[in-house]
């Protein structure tokens, strides 16, 4: 039931996860050509001293410090792929809202399907969504580095685990999400609830570093344990990080599959 | 009534003060097709929302072939059908069917494509109706939809909330016969229906409910049975006295030889009279449910079941809202 359910709304989606991966597949191999411009001309770090002191600090806060490595990660927190990844995370995971808001959910219901396994699917289809968008930027940067010849200087297991930590941050929004969306009953509100949440989420983390009276709060935005820069500058695997996401993705979905279970659906 | 396929004991729901459902006590055996009347807003579409665990009751219980609801095992047993039918938009209308059946949990036999087949061609469900996307499909066309996927696994009960929306006149009667098969065949039917004409058609027993509160729950002969009648008569003088004043008989309108009475269940005392003194025309139509209905819906009646037992009760309440035929 769980695999009809899943191939349905794959289907559904097929087209909306189709462009997105193209999508972020074509701006992670062009940020790598951007990057291996500016590398192999002036130079990257003698291009950033030119800019204020003030970008300076602001840059080197998200991105650390400025290097082909870091720019190659960087991409995977760009607003533009972030805002795309997020976006299609969001729409998936409010799909029980939508659902319940159309009826469609009575009628599967009304069939020996639990409440459980729906909301699982809903899940599994968050997961998968989850690994694909990050694949796709994976595949750019793969590319991307082929084509430019600097797979040498920049082995795949150097931004991989970018492409994991991504995966886990957007597995905890999205698990966080499914949970507002259990309790909403239209899904233009789940979506609302769920981008004021994700920027309010987002905000904290970014003014964290910046302003220390937040600094101690920081660590409560899953945007915090969301670090490729790092990653891809130490060629290490986050996996605390990865750890934690997973962790708040766990809690979010119990949660949400408690709810779903226990509330009326009218 | 032993092991019922349908069974609610004080099944109550409340939205805040709002008192939607009111101990609810109601049976349904194996192999009935039950009216569920009610005006819209009576609590009909919660009764059955909470049949099928889509809510959850405040108090009481509802038992389906002796289970609660939530467990799936029962609702594998059940075709339904919303009142308010929304399908995919997006998928055609054979995907639609496709996806519903997958959610029984098991691979459709062969047994199943036939009779979704049979289902189609009884509700003149052609296949490029069912190739189109069903954003593309007509009310109608997706009410029919809607039907083949309630009967397409022979469930064992059918629940149909408001099953008649949309459908024209000759797809309408095709239904009435395929209950008329389901009932034969041993299925049980819950049909929920605020149109009084379709349960009469299709249904052996009904409960009637009013504002959250079953008023009553009677065999449809049987209501009507005891409901008030008019008889019309013409003399070609004034009317008997002993006519006029026969036990259980109230004169509603009177034109020279030309009487309408309200007549109750006990006849006889009338029939003698009127052996004494034969009327030129007498004109005595069969009791109409909707004379109940209307009745049951008037919120001047004190007690409602008793009413609908006792046409004196029901006499004041009473009005004909169909042509009467003549008596033979």
């Amino acid at each position: 039931m769980i695999g009809a359910l899943l191939r349905r709304q794959v289907r559904l989606l097929g087209r909306l996860l189709a462009i997105t991966f193209a999508g972020l597949a074509g701006f992670e191999f062009l940020a790598i050509h951007v990057a291996e411009a500016f590398e192999k001309g002036p130079g990257l770090a003698q291009l950033f001293r030119m800019l204020p002191q003030v970008v300076q600090d602001v840059v080197t806060s998200q991105v650390g410090p400025v290097s082909f490595p870091a720019l190659v990660a960087a991409a995977f927190l760009d607003p533009v792929p972030y805002a795309a990844c997020i976006g299609v995370i969001v729409l998936v995971a409010t799909l029980p809202a939508g659902e319940r808001e159309s009826g469609l959910l009575d009628l599967f219901l009304a069939r020996p399907l639990s409440r459980r396994r729906y909301l699982l699917a809903c899940l599994l289809l968050v997961a998968l969504v989850a690994c694909v968008l990050p694949l796709a930027l994976l595949l750019g940067a793969a590319l991307g580095l082929a084509r430019v010849e600097m797979t040498d200087e920049l082995p795949w297991t150097r931004y991989a685990p970018c492409a994991l930590g991504l995966s886990a941050l957007l597995l905890a929004l999205g698990a966080i999400t499914l949970l507002l969306a259990v309790e909403s009953r239209r899904r233009g509100q789940a979506v609302a609830r769920a981008v004021a949440l994700v920027l309010a989420l987002y905000l904290l983390d970014a003014s964290s570093k910046f302003w220390p009276a937040l600094a101690d709060w920081g660590v409560l935005s899953p945007f915090r344990w969301f670090v490729p820069v790092r990653s891809a500058m130490e060629g290490t695997w986050p996996l605390r990080e990865v750890s934690v996401l997973l962790a708040v993705a766990l809690v979010a979905s119990a949660i949400a599959l408690w709810r779903f279970d226990a509330r009326d659906l009218d | 009534m032993p092991n019922p396929v349908l069974h609610t004991r004080g099944l109550t729901k409340r939205y805040g003060a709002t008192l939607a459902l009111d101990a609810l006590d109601l049976s349904v055996e194996a192999g009935e097709v039950f009216g569920f009347l009610g005006p819209n807003g009576a609590g009909k579409t919660t009764t059955i929302r909470l049949l099928l665990d889509l809510i959850r009751p405040t108090s009481g219980e509802a038992l389906l072939f002796g289970r609660p609801p939530r467990d799936p095992a029962v609702r594998a047993r059940i075709g339904y059908l919303p009142g308010d039918l929304v399908l995919d938009p997006r998928l055609s209308g054979s995907a639609m069917l496709d996806v519903l059946d997958a959610l029984r949990g098991r691979g459709a036999p062969p047994g199943d494509a036939r009779r979704r087949a049979e289902l189609c061609e009884r509700l003149l469900l052609d296949a490029r109706d069912l190739a189109r996307p069903v954003r593309e499909a007509s009310r109608g066309t997706r009410q029919k939809m809607g039907l083949v996927a309630a009967f397409q696994h022979d469930p064992e009960l059918l629940v149909l909330d408001e099953p008649t929306g949309g459908l024209d006149p000759l797809v309408r009667e095709a239904f009435f016969e395929l209950l008329d098969d389901t009932g034969r065949r041993g299925r049980t039917v819950f049909h929920s229906s605020h149109v009084l004409s379709e349960v009469e058609r299709t249904c052996a027993r009904a409960a009637i409910l009013r504002q959250g509160r079953l008023v009553v729950v009677e065999r449809i002969a049987t209501m009507r049975a005891a409901l008030p009648r008019r008889m019309t008569l013409r003399f070609d003088a004034a009317p008997p006295d002993d006519v006029l004043r026969a036990p259980g008989v109230a004169v509603l309108e009177r034109d020279g030889g030309r009487v309408v009475l309200r007549v109750g269940a006990e006849l006889g005392p009338l029939l003698a009279a009127l052996a004494r003194t034969p009327p030129l025309e007498l004109v005595f139509p069969e009791a109409e449910l909707e004379d109940a209905f209307a009745h049951l819906y008037d919120g001047s009646a004190a007690d409602a079941e008793d009413a609908s037992r006792t046409p004196s009760r029901v006499a004041p309440g009473v009005r004909s809202t169909r042509t009467s035929e003549p008596a033979p």
